[in-house]
């Protein structure tokens, strides 16, 4: 039985490299098809091919992935699209559910402090002036906040910030700065909502109407 | 171009920040351009008793960074026309992010803009106020009539002297408590003048007006019914080389005192 199987489709080759198989021998067996492949298409004028490489439940270190890598650039007329593994490693898995976990905070932020997080924040503490709470998605406030809410940093401006909103300081979504004064601070009501409007500025509603609000967006926006 | 003057005491809690917001907004008030320039880093206030705090979004460790230009990073009062500016301290950075140089040439790039850039120092005598003094063309030292006051404003008084300064460093005497004055257990101003050696430009009485108008994010100077409100007044134009007799500052019913202290002079 053979350690690699070519499979061809309209997107081009994928060598998949049989799990159970030894992996240095399964790469002298990749080298020497290429070489095969390498000397048909040369005879061609032809386009240049396209190779995804799938490891299946395999993970390749970077020696390994720059090995092959190597291998394919030595053959101008085939191209490496991917090197693709149906697992991950623990460590980017983290990394992807980081990003949209949903994080509780409590407790009191104080003056000069700064709190960053991944994903969704839900704040019950208490936020003091000066302070500031910094996430990529959006926050939930169901404490007191007068310092600094920032969502949706550093771009995500389909963030929002939900919840207590009275005494706020400064919202910040993605790269917009509202900036709590005498004069607006009306607009800023606990039970309201804050998001980034098709004019890209901050605005305010009751969260009453968030669906509304959300349909129109979408309407406007595709 | 204008002047930097940077406001400094020694001791913690004798009103430096207090008497830069109440002298840049008398300034500011009489048409000069003014900027303050909060150098606490990490432990910022002017802000706060400017009710400024909300508009923040840039501060001084952000310009000295390049991340903004100064410009960007000035928060404009609403209540001065385009008179009075703040460039605030960084409340998350520590001090040490700036230094002589960066300090030095944000304010000289403010001088250009401005005719006073006030700048507020960190109490002690360390790194942040090294930095603060170094660039600043004159100062105002600030002290409180006790000894532990008066003798932490000797200590930078001496510090500021060797610095040659363009513009000898000038004294307030903050914080006077009337009642002690009356009855004679406080230090006497002509004695704290005196030991200090120094130039005073003004004295300003204890006011709870003073805290409770701090509190509510507005200066006591504008305040017609409080003394040290006046006083603050008479410092800022005594700046602009009015000549305002001192003993205006306390013209209250029962005290020749005051008469007896500054006819001696």
């Amino acid at each position: 039985m053979s350690d690699i199987i070519l499979k061809g489709d309209k997107n081009g080759f994928s060598v998949i490299i049989d799990v159970n198989a030894n992996y240095v021998d399964a790469f002298k067996e990749l080298k020497e098809m290429i070489m095969q492949q390498n000397v048909k298409s040369t005879n061609e004028d032809d386009d240049v091919i396209n190779f995804t490489v799938k490891t299946g439940n395999r993970l390749l270190n970077t020696d390994q992935k720059a090995a092959i890598k190597e291998l394919f650039s030595k053959y101008p007329q085939l191209y490496l699209k991917d090197i693709e593994s149906d697992v991950e490693s623990k460590i980017a898995v983290e990394k992807m559910f980081n990003k949209t976990k949903t994080n509780i905070e409590s407790g009191i932020v104080r003056s000069g402090q700064k709190l960053d997080y991944e994903g969704d924040l839900i704040f019950l503490g208490t936020l003091h002036r000066d302070a500031q709470i910094c996430t990529t998605g959006s926050v939930y406030i169901l404490g007191e906040v007068n310092g600094i809410v920032q969502a949706g940093y550093p771009n995500n401006t389909g963030a929002t910030i939900f919840g207590n909103l009275k005494d706020v300081d400064q919202i910040r979504i993605a790269d917009v700065i509202e900036i709590v004064t005498d004069d607006n601070r009306d607009d800023f009501k606990n039970g309201s909502f804050a998001f980034i409007d098709d004019l890209h500025s901050i605005s305010v509603d009751n969260l009453k109407n968030y669906k509304n609000r959300l349909n129109d967006l979408k309407k406007r926006t595709g | 171009m204008g002047i930097s003057i940077v406001v400094t005491s020694g001791k913690g809690g004798v009103g430096k920040t207090t008497t830069t917001a109440n002298v840049s907004t008398v300034l500011a008030s009489l048409g000069k351009k003014v900027c303050m320039v909060d150098l606490d880093i990490g432990l910022r206030n002017l802000d706060a008793v400017m009710g400024l705090t909300n508009r923040i979004v840039y501060d001084i460790v952000d310009v000295a960074q390049h991340r903004v230009v100064v410009s960007q990073a000035l928060v404009r009062d609403p209540r001065f026309e385009d008179n009075l500016y703040l460039l605030a301290a960084s409340q998350f950075a520590d001090k040490y992010v700036l230094d002589k140089a960066s300090v030095g040439s944000i304010v000289n790039e403010l001088k250009q803009r401005f005719d006073f850039v006030m700048i507020d120092c960190p109490a002690g005598i360390e790194y942040g106020f090294q930095n603060a003094v170094s660039i600043a063309d004159g100062a105002l030292v600030v002290t409180n009539p006790e000894v532990a006051s008066v003798s932490d404003a000797d200590r930078v008084v001496g510090i500021l002297e060797n610095m040659n300064m363009p513009i000898t460093p000038h004294l307030i005497i903050n914080r006077i408590r009337k009642n002690m004055i009356n009855n004679g257990t406080s230090m006497r101003i002509d004695d704290i003048v005196n030991h200090l050696g120094i130039p005073l430009l003004g004295i300003v009485i204890d006011e709870d007006k003073v805290i409770s108008a701090s509190n509510a994010g507005c200066t006591v100077a504008f305040d017609n019914e409080s003394d040290a409100g006046r006083s603050y007044q008479h410092i800022a134009r005594r700046m602009l080389g009015e000549n305002i007799p001192l003993d205006l500052s306390d013209q209250t019913k029962k005290i020749g005192f005051w008469g007896r202290v500054f006819g001696r002079k």
